[in-house]
């Protein structure tokens, strides 16, 4: 999978990890590591450029144990975004899926 | 790595590049907080280090859409030394009208003025090792102190050509091995030295080859370098280096022969730029030849039409095909 391509899916799964719950920068990545093996260290220059196109605010939140963390929330213009992407994507799988079951009728 | 030591080092990272201090202060500030996060899950330092990637390696893509100051500062360097580069030919032209005019026989040597085209191209861009820089600066500085000081001023055509056997010794320097260095270099200057000795303060005389043909006995003692030379060359099998020994040893015949039978002192010494046009057409870039070439052919013209034609007064015209050339053919 070309590099370009793979950011671009992980982008999308870390917008819709927000998107579901607004998390802390440590959750995020943990979860990601978890479900996609997804090397640690390239999620969170991913969360500072998305927040950078202000598809992410950020506010902190005190906690009663520890030092207070920075959550991350989805925008409106990162909703709008999520949901380009997701159209886009299941159109993408549904053209892969169509190609290797050997159906190239389709369109 | 501490938590110290590890943000330290990211922003030293970041202060490499032209990114405004909020947002490397942003990033710094992120980073410690993911740390303290890490730590709160009892995660010892090596292992936050590992999860949030070392600063060498997370730096690229923190940085994405940024450029190092050092690239910066560099382009805007070689900006400005393409605008002098470029102003070279109207410094050059002020330059060889104010000699010509407010000196007594000023146009016999303000010609030289327009050499600084060239050379300033050497020296703002050409190689970065000084010896390689010299080597490609020494025919325009022997043409220097050949025609203009050595020659016209103190008379001494005679044996002020052995300037042009600079390229040759600095290009000895070039050599990756001392005994080489010391051998084709060190050889050409002692020869050259002992040459003088016995040329100008012993005056040896003459040896008649043919009735048209004289040259000073002196001359015999280049034998033992070029014997060296042709021995370190054969020796290591450099198949490349022939043509320059030969080329050399042609250009000093020729040199010799067409000044001392036809007193050709002020012209004859082009031969020797066929040493650095064999070397420009053998190792520089297709596209690149014709630029490289300019310096030297323009250098040829400009001499060929001030002695033939007596055309030193307009013949410097041809060092406009330098920067022509440059613009046609550069990127």
């Amino acid at each position: 999978m070309t590099t370009q391509l793979k950011k671009g899916i992980i982008e999308l799964c870390v917008l819709k990890l927000i998107s579901d719950t607004p998390s802390s920068g440590v959750v995020i990545i943990e979860k990601m590591n978890r479900m996609l093996k997804v090397s640690e260290n390239t999620v969170y220059p991913i969360l500072r450029r998305l927040s950078e196109k202000e598809l992410f605010q950020t506010h902190t939140e005190k906690s009663d144990v520890g030092a207070p963390k920075k959550v991350y929330t989805i925008t409106s213009e990162g909703k709008k975004q999520l949901e380009n992407g997701l159209h886009e994507w299941k159109e993408f799988m549904t053209d892969v899926t169509h190609i290797l079951g050997g159906n190239y009728d389709k369109k | 790595m501490t938590k110290s030591n590890y943000l330290e080092r990211l922003k030293q990272l970041l202060d490499e590049y032209n990114m405004i201090e909020s947002h490397k202060e942003d990033i710094i500030k992120d980073y410690d907080t993911l740390w303290q996060e890490y730590q709160e899950l009892n995660m010892m330092d090596m292992d936050i280090v590992e999860k949030l990637g070392h600063p060498e390696v997370i730096i690229d893509s923190l940085t994405e859409g940024f450029t190092k100051k050092e690239i910066l500062n560099k382009r805007k360097k070689q900006s400005s030394q393409q605008k002098f580069i470029a102003l070279t030919p109207f410094i050059a032209l002020f330059m060889f009208f104010g000699l010509g005019f407010l000196v007594e026989n000023g146009f016999m040597y303000a010609w030289v003025s327009f050499l600084l085209i060239p050379m300033s191209a050497i020296i703002l861009q050409g190689p970065s090792n000084i010896i390689q820089k010299l080597t490609a600066l020494s025919p325009f500085i022997a043409i220097i102190l050949y025609i203009p000081i050595l020659g016209f001023y103190f008379d001494l055509w005679h044996p002020g050509w052995l300037v042009f056997l600079l390229t040759a010794i600095l290009g000895g320097l070039s050599h990756p091995k001392l005994f080489y260095r010391i051998f084709i270099s060190g050889g050409l200057l002692l020869t050259s030295i002992i040459y003088l000795i016995l040329e100008v303060w012993m005056n040896l005389g003459s040896l008649m080859i043919t009735e048209s043909i004289q040259l000073p006995y002196s001359t015999f003692v280049f034998l033992p370098v070029i014997l060296i030379l042709l021995w370190i060359w054969f020796s290591q099998i450099i198949k490349n280096g022939i043509p320059y020994l030969i080329l050399l040893l042609l250009s000093t015949f020729i040199f010799l022969f067409l000044s001392i039978q036809y007193d050709l002192w002020l012209i004859a010494w082009l031969v020797f730029f066929s040493v650095p046009i064999y070397a420009i057409v053998r190792h520089t870039k297709k596209e690149e030849k014709l630029i490289a070439l300019m310096p030297l052919i323009s250098t040829i013209l400009f001499m060929l039409i001030g002695y033939f034609f007596n055309g030193w007064a307009f013949g410097w015209l041809v060092y406009l095909f330098i920067p022509m050339v440059a613009i046609i053919k550069g990127k």
